[in-house]
């Protein structure tokens, strides 16, 4: 990372962290505006397949499919945005996956570590907690300020990970 | 390629280039420790993470794809695995990002390939080992980047794989089936192979190597044909039997350059001669369509054949307690201690190259003589090693 990119992290960390404060103060307002950006995620998705099949995936062997997937991703994020209205399923949907996901690999990768008998408690704690957090949203459902404290809580981690990678040096030395 | 070839056949082209049993020995390890040496393993002894030469299944499943991420995940495998053949190479379709992918492209005979055996230059058995590694890659893994990237990488249905016709010298052809269960192992009869899933995204790491086409590159008996991804809709066809064939030809001529037994490294250069007397055995040993354990054990014996000896089994705890009872200034000096430093000097050097090439993917490097030490701190070991920096040292 070069300064610029170190400077844009570390600001887009504190953001997220901005953001989070403001969405537990105000969670009724704060579903909504998460819902939206969620739909307007997936747009943006479909947008950028886009972009990446005119200036890349068009030179690839079957790239077509590309297009494809932008289309639909478009349509389907466009979808996304009316659902803005009801806001708790959307995001549960969002953090359920997200989470179970998260949780599989990481515990995959504790195994694994396990088997070489190096640290691997660490990862299948994470593992855990991120299938306990899918869990909480399905049991907490109803609960407008759960919901939210579960997402806050992705989103201070997301940005703590963000932040502490701009002080991680990453150039490699070359000795000649 | 896997153990058979990198370990026992390493053992055997290290025989025939001249070396004794014992170095024999200890090049094969280091060979094939490249493909066990993952950050979990040097989490474990305590080593340098930056010095890993491969990743776990579960490191990839959770390695971030931002530019740092994949930055990381370009380093150690176009470093040890997928050394790229041509950085300048003209490419004359895409934008900047097309090409920076396209320049990846692994292949045997570049100019990488002349760095990677001079850095191992009297650098003991462990670089020797190392760099070897890294010589085979480039035929087993050619055509394919050590990047994630979708448009690269990427294989579609027309995959056929050419099997020898009976009593003749033409072959059959028969399309291959890919399947995604990872604990299914290949069904080398029916040829129904495991590769990785599509995923639509450039930078997914199912995208990263030859995931898209299995093991097939890694099996030294297969040859079959395909549509790359890059190669605007051209066929390509893969001849493994011959290429490992020259792949080990070329291990003897780079080891005996290494001995100083044949001046500097030069590419497009084999040591036919030396494998003449065995290159029946070893083309039926390559040819022999058999599960890895058969490769195995055809390429032992061929090796205890031809030194003498037993070969004992790749044992990745070989070295592990001399690393951990060395006093924390006397490591570099292990066996384990050499290894790490070839590669943190072998990734170091293909990241100064990809980076000064204009490329980004492999992450930023700084020119010691230039800057002086910045950066990870994981390679300042290499100060000494490899005896540079002048007064800055």
């Amino acid at each position: 990372m070069d300064r610029l990119e170190r400077a844009a992290n570390f600001a887009i960390g504190l953001a997220m962290i901005a953001c989070g404060i403001l969405l537990l103060l105000e969670p009724k307002y704060g579903l909504i505006i998460v819902a939206f950006i969620l739909g307007f995620a997936l747009l943006l998705y479909g947008m950028r397949t886009l972009i990446y099949y005119v200036t890349m995936a068009r030179h690839m062997a079957g790239g077509l499919s590309i297009l494809l997937i932008a289309i639909i991703a478009i349509d389907v994020g466009a979808f996304a945005l009316t659902l803005a209205g009801k806001p708790r399923i959307s995001i549960v949907l969002y953090l359920v996956g997200y989470n179970v996901l998260v949780g599989i690999v990481t515990i995959a990768r504790g195994i694994e570590a396990k088997k070489l008998e190096s640290r691997w408690k660490g990862s299948v704690i994470h593992g855990l907690v991120s299938i306990a957090l899918a869990m909480l949203c399905l049991v907490f459902i109803g609960s407008d300020r759960v919901v939210m404290a579960i997402y806050c809580f992705g989103l201070f981690y997301r940005a703590s990970v963000r932040i502490a990678s701009v002080f991680r040096p990453t150039e490699i030395i070359y000795i000649q | 390629m896997e153990r058979s070839f990198h370990y026992f056949g390493t053992y055997a082209a290290a025989l025939l280039a001249g070396y004794e049993h014992e170095e024999s020995l200890e090049i094969c390890y280091s060979a094939f420790l490249v493909d066990m040496c993952s950050k979990a393993f040097l989490k474990r002894i305590g080593g340098p993470v930056s010095a890993a030469t491969t990743q776990l299944h579960g490191e990839m499943a959770s390695a971030r794809t931002d530019p740092v991420g994949l930055a990381d995940i370009t380093r150690i495998w176009s470093s040890f695995h997928f050394l790229p053949y041509d950085l300048y190479a003209r490419v004359g379709k895409g934008g900047r990002r097309y090409r920076n992918k396209y320049r990846m492209l692994c292949g045997p005979n570049g100019d990488l390939l002349v760095d990677t055996v001079n850095l191992a230059q009297g650098k003991g058995p462990q670089a020797t080992g190392l760099a070897m590694h890294v010589l085979a890659d480039t035929w087993a893994h050619r055509y394919f980047v050590g990047t994630p990237s979708l448009v690269i990488n990427n294989t579609n249905r027309f995959f056929v794989e050419l099997l020898p016709a009976e009593g003749g010298i033409d072959f059959v052809e028969r399309p291959v089936k890919f399947r995604h269960n990872p604990t299914a192992p290949d069904d080398l009869d029916a040829g129904i192979y495991t590769n990785t899933v599509f995923q639509p995204s450039e930078n997914a790491v199912m995208n990263l190597g030859h995931g898209r086409c299995g093991h097939l590159p890694d099996y030294s008996f297969i040859r079959y044909r395909y549509v790359p991804a890059w190669n605007d809709y051209e066929e390509v066809l893969k001849d493994n039997p011959a290429e490992y064939y020259r792949a080990f030809c070329q291990m003897v001529y780079a080891m005996k350059c290494l001995r100083g037994e044949c001046g500097p490294f030069k590419t497009n250069t084999y040591d036919t001669d030396a494998v003449a007397p065995y290159e029946q055995t070893i083309r039926g040993i390559l040819e022999k369509r058999q599960p890895p354990e058969g490769a195995i054990r055809d390429w032992r014996a061929f090796g205890q054949h031809l030194s003498g000896y037993a070969i004992d089994d790749f044992d990745l705890d070989a070295h592990v307690q001399e690393y951990l009872d060395a006093p924390a200034d006397g490591r570099d000096e292990t066996y384990l201690g050499k290894f790490i430093l070839a590669a943190l000097a072998q990734k170091g050097m293909v990241v100064n190259r990809v980076w000064s090439s204009g490329n980004p993917l492999a992450g930023r490097s700084i020119d010691y003589d230039e800057s002086g030490f910045a950066g990870i701190k994981d390679y300042l070991p290499l100060v000494g090693y490899l005896g540079g920096g002048g007064d800055r040292g």
